[in-house]
């Protein structure tokens, strides 16, 4: 099953570029088709998972380079299989939901296939080297995306994105490689290295070293301050499937990578280190917080709001306890998925428009509902309304994390309040007021689009009714739990 | 019971929402009938104790952090959900005529019934975190409901505006509930009150270390119901909110929803016991907000807007009843209000119809004679809201003014004022609108509403009536909930309270019986009362200014300094950066290409390998 999530996609989209096929509607439902079964497996998997007590399920193992201590080594656990389902529903949304290209229309649904198939792959992988390497088969569309199929400053902003993140997964590549060459250079495998480490642990010094360096990877992937600046350009100028991807997916893994690699690996180091996960985690909240609401664009918000929303996230990590990595874990699933749907309805209102300037938009809710449906519950997600996923996620990270950074916590509560500026005010200037007469011919969302939004949502509203769907298996958040001394 | 009470507005929100947006009439009946449903339901759970099965299912269980979805189903709770289920259907069916001509009506009716979902939920709430999550659907329906007529922009700034000062209220209170569980590792109000007792007992060698944290906890928690309850200084979003359908403006922003911070401080009673200091707070908060809405209000011209103003006066009231350690006088002046105050709201509506959409009291008059039963149902609201005696208003406001006396003589004083201010700008109301001749077409031409808006009225008269003359089962309710002792005031005092209503009374029918077209107020009253002290251009200015500025600083640091000094400092691997850039060129081609030799190099060691995939 997990061989299929993983190379399904792969295979279809170098199926795809092979192919005589010309018309971008025939791309996308092929597109469409093989993610649908995806997803079909992919909810098999986190079914399955969350059923079995076992730490990994669908495991395989097969040797790749012996004499490295390579092995083409998968399996999924709890968080990661919650992950895989989160890469199929936001691939599924992203492929049906992003603009029908002009142009090299299978290239376009081929990328975007590589990138799903190269996150699950990362996510279920446990040796480093297939975590990194398809880490980067993810990576790598991503700028070529943006690139060509981009807005207008499209070449800029891959340059910018392909130097932060390029160098942000060269230093990772440095931290594993020196990890693995710490513990004896013999093997890639994650368990292996975890056993091995657990009976020696590494010099204090090693792994305040290592630690730092894959934080500082991991850090820029993520967009945690100061390196955040590649994803408002990034996200800004790039077409849907690439930001909803990205923002929804990829930029989950730098959080995966410190919570199933450096933490527990590195336990000496993660905790010389947490009053700079601690200081990031607030300047993320705060100041990219208020960076958001200066933003006119409303791609632009979307990617400040998403990176200030990070903060989150890296407060629960810093603060380390039960409830706060399980609301870690929820919060990855939550704002994967409310992050996409914006980037997707924001996406679809320039496509209509022909701007995604918040101020030249105003009163589209008259012509297209739907959409506005869409943008206010996005906004509603993105301050903490109960009912969407984020709320529990949001309240186990403040109830876990209090006791341990309090004045943290107080401005991540002060974050829904910042967020409710800025969302609300870009709802009102881009939906509500009378309507302009230049929108008076502007169509709503299209039936299969609406579809797409509505997977998206659905799962959203689905465990933030009931957050047990994801928790209850998820119990196993707990064996990421750093045990301090 | 309790559930299907529950989740049956719930059921009408989906039905509407998802499937009945075009059918409006069906969805005005679906959501009038789960409304009228639910009022006898409750009815019948309040005299049928033995049909209400106490059970709760566990919403999230991870470490030690329990969250139930459970039902509480005391003399609180049972109150307010008479309140809000009888009130709401008489409502809901009132706003089949107020909304008749709305092309729009599906979705006001399903936004109602998510309303009722979430005001339910809130009342029925066991535990804090339950009631915030209601709490902040509240805001979400009240934020949909203010800005139903989204096309006009006074509607869409103030449905943000009264989100977003919500919000800072509950920004304290989340802070507080999140205080409350890691201090006292509970949320549960049951398990609160012998939990907090034990807590102060086994902390009793702190030096009041202990007492200090629950003051904390608690000031944080009023937070919320200042938010909620728009007490000073988050008052500002209220007259705001009048931008809504007026049935909205009389079920949720002066019957039910920004009672609910009322409610919830009397909820947490028991935990505001053992904090004087944030008692005191609230009193004074509490004081304050009566005294200057009813400033506030004499200056008024909208209909709505006096009404409003008039709303956050006498929350103000039940506020300070709280802070004085009276939370059942505090029920008693909400319950009687969300009658009469629903009812002054609709008389509002009747005539804002009757005038084609009129709000300015200075264009209307006469109207007692053109609308009988508008304008006695109204004279009826009024008696109780001016707190006459023998009205159902007067009872529970003397109430909260004896337990004054005996505990706080200043806001004893604050109050007595405001309960002059409150009849006085009452009267004006009344002389300037509904009495005298009218002044203009519309006025000349206003006529009585269907039946469908004028039964509710009456209805709602004949509560607002029966409260007062039959309070015995409401007065046995309010024991139960507690807090109401017997007060003892001098027979000075009994009769100065009812002397005052008359006073303020009497100075508005010299004041303003025939007047014309023009305010006989002093201007320079009128002017210094209109600034409403300042509060919103302060935070106008707070806001365009320092927050403008600190983010256009913010926004602007981030491109060219944090930007540009991590580029900077990429410098030493530009090299990297060139190296990299050679992906960058621009051409399909060549991507592809790369990818795919990736993709073969990385298959070709497979096959090499044998590896199954």
């Amino acid at each position: 099953m997990l061989f299929l999530i993983i190379w399904l996609p792969i295979l279809t989209a170098l199926a795809l570029m092979a192919s005589p096929i010309r018309s971008a509607r025939m791309a996308r439902d092929a597109g469409m088709a093989c993610m649908a079964l995806t997803l079909g497996a992919a909810l098999y998997v986190f079914f399955h998972a969350s059923a079995m007590n076992a730490e990994y399920t669908f495991e395989s193992r097969a040797p790749w380079i012996p004499s490295l201590g390579i092995s083409y080594h998968i399996g999924v656990d709890h968080l990661s299989a919650m992950l895989i389902l989160l890469t199929s529903l936001v691939g599924t949304a992203a492929v049906g939901v992003t603009p029908l290209p002009k142009e090299n229309a299978k290239y376009h649904y081929a990328l975007g296939l590589i990138m799903v198939g190269g996150m699950a792959g990362a996510f279920a992988s446990l040796d480093l080297f297939f975590l990194y390497i398809f880490h980067e088969f993810a990576l790598i569309p991503t700028f070529v995306l943006i690139g060509i199929w981009g807005a207008e400053r499209r070449r800029a902003a891959a340059m910018k994105i392909t130097l932060y993140l390029g160098l942000g997964s060269l230093i990772l590549l440095l931290g594993l490689l020196g990890l693995v060459w710490a513990v004896g250079g013999r093997t890639f495998d994650l368990l292996e290295i975890k056993r091995m480490l657990a009976l020696v642990p590494l010099a204090t010094t090693t792994q305040v070293k290592l630690f730092g360096i894959l934080f500082l990877g991991f850090g820029i992937l993520i967009s945690g301050f100061p390196f955040h600046t590649w994803a408002p350009a990034g996200y800004g100028e790039a077409p849907p499937l690439a930001s909803m991807l990205h923002a929804g997916v990829i930029k989950k893994f730098g959080f995966y990578g410190l919570m199933v690699v450096a933490a527990p690996l590195l336990p000496d180091g993660f905790e010389m280190w947490k009053p700079w996960v601690i200081g990031m985690a607030f300047v993320n909240l705060l100041y990219c917080g208020y960076v958001a609401m200066q933003q006119s664009d409303l791609r632009y918000m979307l990617a400040y709001a998403s990176v200030s929303h990070m903060g989150y996230a890296f407060l629960a990590f810093a603060a380390n306890t039960h409830l706060a990595l399980q609301g870690l874990a929820l919060f990855l699933f939550a704002h994967g998925l409310s992050a996409a749907t914006g980037f997707g309805i924001a996406g679809f209102c320039r496509e209509k428009t022909g701007t995604s300037n918040i101020s030249e938009m105003g009163g589209l809710a008259r012509k297209m509902p739907f959409a506005a449906a869409v943008f206010t519950m996005v906004a509603f997600a993105g301050c903490g309304m109960p009912g969407f996923a984020n709320f529990p996620a949001e309240l186990m990270i403040f109830m876990g994390s209090f006791q341990r950074c309090p004045w943290v916590t107080v401005a991540a509560v002060w974050t829904a309040v910042i967020s409710a500026v800025y969302m609300l005010r870009a709802a009102r200037n881009a939906f509500l007021g009378p309507l302009p007469e230049k929108w008076i011919s502007t169509g709503d969302v299209d039936p299969v689009r609406r579809a797409m939004f509505a997977l998206l949502l659905a799962a959203l509203l689905a465990t933030g009714f009931w957050p047990r769907l994801v928790t209850d298996g998820g119990g196993a958040a707990a064996t990421y739990l750093v045990q301090q001394k | 019971m309790l559930w299907l009470i529950l989740f049956l507005p719930l059921a009408s929100f989906v039905l509407i929402v998802f499937a009945l947006l075009k059918r409006h009439t069906l969805a005005a009946g679906i959501s009038v009938a789960a409304a009228s449903l639910n009022a006898l339901l409750t009815l019948v759970a309040i005299s049928h104790p033995d049909l209400v099965a106490g059970s709760s299912i566990t919403w999230l269980a991870l470490g030690g952090f329990n969250v139930e979805i459970g039902m509480q189903w005391d003399p609180l709770a049972q109150l307010m959900t008479v309140i809000v289920t009888c009130i709401g259907a008489l409502i809901h069916i009132y706003s089949l005529g107020y909304m008749r001509e709305d092309p729009c009506r599906a979705r006001y009716f399903g936004y109602l019934s998510l309303f009722m979902f979430s005001m339910l939920g809130i009342v029925l709430a066991s535990n804090f975190v339950m009631l915030f999550m209601f709490w902040e659907l509240v805001g979400l329906s009240s934020y949909l409901l203010i800005g139903f007529w989204y096309e006009k922009p006074s509607a869409a700034d103030a449905g943000k505006k009264a989100f977003i000062v919500n919000k800072i209220g509950d920004f304290g209170f989340l802070l507080g509930i999140v205080m409350t569980w890691c201090v006292l590792k509970t949320i549960n109000f049951q398990e609160l009150k012998s939990v907090v007792p034990a807590y102060l007992a086994s902390h009793a060698m702190d030096g009041g270390a202990a007492l200090s944290t629950i003051a904390i906890i608690t000031a944080l928690l009023f937070c919320g119901a200042v938010g909620k309850s728009a007490q000073i200084p988050l008052h500002v979003w209220l007259p705001d909110a009048m931008e809504g359908p007026t049935p909205v403006s009389a079920l949720i922003h002066a019957a039910t929803m920004v009672a609910a911070g009322v409610y919830m401080l009397c909820r947490i009673g028991f935990m505001l016991d053992y904090a004087q200091e944030t008692l005191i707070l609230i009193s004074w908060i509490g004081g304050l907000t009566a005294l200057m809405a009813a400033l506030w209000a004499v200056v008024q011209d909208d209909i709505k807007r006096i009404l409003a103003y008039s709303t956050l006066s006498q929350l103000g009231y039940m506020v300070m009843a709280v802070g004085l350690g009276s939370s059942g006088s505090a029920m008693f002046h909400l319950a009687t209000h969300a009658f009469f105050k629903a009812l002054l709201f609709l008389c509002a509506g009747s005539v804002i119809v009757a005038m084609h959409h009129e709000q300015n009291i200075w264009k209307m008059g006469g109207i007692w004679s053109r609308m009988t039963w508008t304008t006695a149902t109204f004279f009826c609201g009024m008696m109780a809201l001016c707190g006459f005696i023998l009205s159902s208003g007067g009872l529970s406001k003397d109430e909260i003014l004896f337990v004054a006396w005996n505990t706080n003589k200043t806001l004893f004083t604050v109050g007595t004022v405001g309960a002059f201010l409150t009849a006085f700008y009452m009267g004006r109301l009344f002389f300037v609108a509904f009495c005298g001749g009218p002044r203009g077409d519309a006025a000349e031409h206003a006529r009585e509403n269907g039946a469908v808006m004028t039964i509710p009225l009456l209805i709602l008269s004949l509560f607002t009536c029966a409260l007062a003359w039959r309070k015995g089962f409401l007065v046995d309710a309010i024991h139960l909930i507690g807090g109401m002792h017997e007060v003892k005031a001098p027979g000075l005092v009994h009769i100065l309270l009812v002397v005052i209503p008359f006073v303020g009374f009497a100075t508005a029918y010299a004041m303003y019986a025939g007047v014309g077209e023009k305010d006989p107020l002093s201007p320079s009253l009128r002017e210094c009362l209109a600034t409403k002290f300042y509060f919103d251009d302060i935070y106008d200015w707070v806001i365009r200014n320092i927050q403008g500025a600190a983010t256009w600083i913010l926004g602007l640091w981030d491109i060219w300094v944090v930007d540009l000094s991590v580029k900077l400092s990429a410098l030493g691997v530009l090299v990297l950066g060139n190296l990299l850039r050679c992906f960058q060129t621009g051409n399909l081609q060549t991507y592809v290409i790369y990818l795919g030799l990736a993709l073969v190099a990385l298959i070709y060691w497979g096959i090499i390998h044998h590896c199954p995939l």
